[in-house]
């Protein structure tokens, strides 16, 4: 996936075959929108409006792009390497519950340090959660995608044990934990807003993630393990431990998707603490092409539709779930885009590079 | 005695709900074993236990909601395949993108449609003299007629799978597509079928949660149904016997929460954690030497290339 330096990239092909998918996308979601006798024009207005139209509104877009930027960052890093992490889910309610843990039970330490402490141990307990699975693909050839797809699952009902039977207080009725220490909040960034420091957080990370990915030798070993494991292996890369690694890293990021989510808006630890975001991100990395810049907009694109979409069901009174349909539309549509780019080249030659990735 | 009648409750609730699972798990073995991973089991089940509930309770006729159910859930499956199979897309990604679908559609028509009827019960039909051996009379043989036809479809597939020519193909297009195609076998339209029977029978398995067991709809009521589906098959080394009796197993463990919750021996969420954990550990175990596990799972077949 890594664009040669020597070769001009041809974005024609890339923005047109996007604009067709996209075009192909909302055209069935019009259908949709049409046989359920709303107004078109209107629905799609108040979807903008309620992404982008008042501050308010752009704040809660940001604060949901957080999470699916964190887990796209983490999963770009195992697609990369060709694991197809499909865990994000499950490693981002392990990085929730270490958040909460460390938020509520550590005290006396300063703000930052205590907020630091929270970041480090939730990205090491995500990423030890999918490092497990990559663990048994290095050593077992167990194939990651069941074992990170059931690993979800794993992670939401443990988690959801030590909530209920742990950390939920006695006299609490629904399953939540104590609120974090207020030295765990992360800080609110605009006065008025929700706009919390993870956001500014997420984004250094996604910069974190284009230097490993295009200026170290890891990124380079990951790039290269993804695409021909035994030309890598053959080139001295230690291709076992790059997939740990990578595994580890991908988990690591979807953890601090929970930890953002726990210790910047909700405070403490609910029981659906994430609207699958780990799911979502697959359709958020797809689009961006496994690319960390990429992957900013398209999450900042996806937390508009979700925010816009909940602003759509108090204004308009359409279920929520429309916005779940718009999303999958999104995941499953996006897939045609690299067929659709190769009608668009003037040359077959990248025809080369998409079998390398298959 | 009071112990007999809570394994005998417990026993009969097991079987009753593991048709549930097992008719999508059949299906999903037998497109597995052609290598097409159908991991949007989840959203089929729930289009197919709506649909079969809108017409259900717009109608009242039962059974052309099972019929219902199966065609919806043949039809997303058929979306599947066009992508998978002729289109070449990851099939990982496009399974979660069809749950994510099955999910937020359902849900959608669900709200819009918001019929909230509770439909009526399948009728039992006990098995005369089978019924009256002692707890396994009660256990297996006092149930809906579609306990029978689970099970009846296991013995079906079983033959099909390993019976006949077509269960072979089946077979070959999994693990060895590029061989099935030499030999003149059309390895897409194979794909195509396994894909179809895959989403015909969760189809069938969501519309018998709705009529069959809960005898009504919510959102995401599948819970999670469809990937215990998939549990079940890697559970059951792609056997559709060994799949029923991973089937009954992990419904076992299903029904046991009620209990244990109330004997709290386990913390139930840990109870319902166990199939997914299981299953892992048995992935783990199985995979180095790779069994039975269809060699080309989840590759989609390039007609010429070396696959």
């Amino acid at each position: 996936m890594s664009k040669e330096k020597d070769q001009r990239v041809n974005y024609f092909p890339i923005i047109m075959s996007v604009l067709v998918v996209m075009f192909a996308i909302f055209f069935i979601f019009s259908i949709l929108l049409y046989f359920s006798k709303f107004n078109l024009a209107k629905v799609y207005w108040t979807l903008l409006i309620g992404a982008f139209g008042t501050p308010g509104a752009i704040a809660q877009t940001l604060i949901r792009m957080c999470p699916i930027l964190f887990c796209s960052l983490g999963l770009l890093i195992a697609f990369r390497c060709g694991m197809w992490n499909i865990g994000a889910e499950g490693q981002l309610y392990w990085g929730a519950l270490a958040a909460t843990v460390v938020g509520v039970y550590v005290t006396g330490l300063p703000a930052l340090f205590h907020i630091l402490l929270a970041i480090i141990v939730s990205f090491a307990c995500g990423g030890a959660w999918s490092a497990i699975c990559g663990y048994l693909k290095t050593r077992f050839n167990a194939n990651e995608v069941i074992t990170t797809l059931l690993s979800n699952f794993i992670a939401y009902w443990v988690t959801f044990y030590f909530l209920k039977f742990h950390l939920q207080p006695k006299t609490a009725f629904n399953p939540s934990s104590l609120p974090v220490q207020p030295t765990a909040v992360l800080p609110i960034m605009l006065k008025g807003t929700l706009l919390h420091a993870g956001i500014p957080i997420a984004l250094a990370c996604a910069a974190i993630v284009w230097v490993v990915m295009n200026k170290t030798a890891l990124g380079y070993s990951i790039d290269v393990v993804g695409s021909n494991k035994s030309a890598a292996a053959y080139g001295g890369i230690r291709v076992n431990r790059i997939i740990l690694i990578s595994m580890f890293l991908s988990g690591g990021f979807a953890g601090l998707a929970g930890m953002g989510e726990v210790l910047g808006i909700h405070r403490l630890l609910i029981r659906n603490i994430s609207p699958n975001y780990g799911f979502i991100a697959i359709a958020a990395v797809f689009i961006a092409r496994l690319s960390p810049v990429g992957a900013i907009l398209v999450s900042l694109f996806l937390g508009g539709i979700m925010t816009g979409g909940r602003y759509l069901q108090t204004t308009m009174g359409i279920p929520i779930h429309l916005v779940d349909v718009l999303v999958a539309l999104f995941i499953v549509f996006m897939l045609l885009q690299p067929i659709v780019e190769k009608k668009f080249l003037p040359t077959p030659l990248i025809g080369i590079e998409e079998k390398g990735r298959d | 005695m009071e112990f007999y009648s809570a394994v005998v409750t417990i026993a009969t609730a097991a079987v009753m709900s593991s048709i549930a699972v097992l008719l999508p798990a059949l299906g999903e073995g037998v497109s597995e074993r052609s290598g097409v991973l159908n991991i949007g089991t989840e959203g089929y089940m729930i289009m197919g236990s709506l649909a079969a509930y809108i017409w259900y309770a717009a109608t009242g006729n039962m059974w052309m909601g099972f019929v219902l159910g199966t065609l919806v859930g043949m039809s997303l499956s058929l979306a599947h395949a066009v992508f998978c199979i002729t289109l070449k897309c990851n099939q990982v990604i496009c399974g979660i993108g069809i749950w994510l679908l099955g999910l937020g559609l359902s849900g959608y028509l669900f709200r819009l449609v918001g019929l909230a009827t509770i439909t009526e019960k399948l009728p039992v039909t006990s098995i005369p003299l089978l019924k009256d051996i002692p707890f396994f009379g009660q256990v297996l043989f006092q149930h809906n007629i579609f306990v029978y036809i689970g099970f009846f479809l296991v013995f079906i597939f079983y033959i099909v799978i390993y019976k006949t020519p077509w269960g072979l193909l089946n077979r070959g297009a999994g693990d060895s597509p590029f061989s099935t195609d030499m030999v003149g076998h059309n390895v897409f339209l194979i794909r195509y079928v396994s894909t179809l029977i895959c989403g015909a029978m969760s189809g069938l398995g969501g519309a018998y949660l709705t009529i069959g067991i809960l005898t009504r709809f919510s959102e995401g009521m599948t819970a999670g149904r469809g990937f215990i589906a998939i549990c079940v098959v890697i559970f059951g080394g792609w056997n559709p016997v060994k799949i029923m009796i991973g089937a009954f197993f992990f419904s076992l463990i299903d029904s046991l929460q009620l209990y244990v919750q109330v004997w709290s021996i386990i913390p139930y969420p840990l109870l319902i954690m166990m199939p997914y954990l299981l299953t892992v550990i048995v992935m783990a175990a199985i995979s180095k030497k790779m069994g039975n596990m269809p060699r080309k799972l989840a590759e989609p077949y390039l007609r010429g290339g070396a696959s």
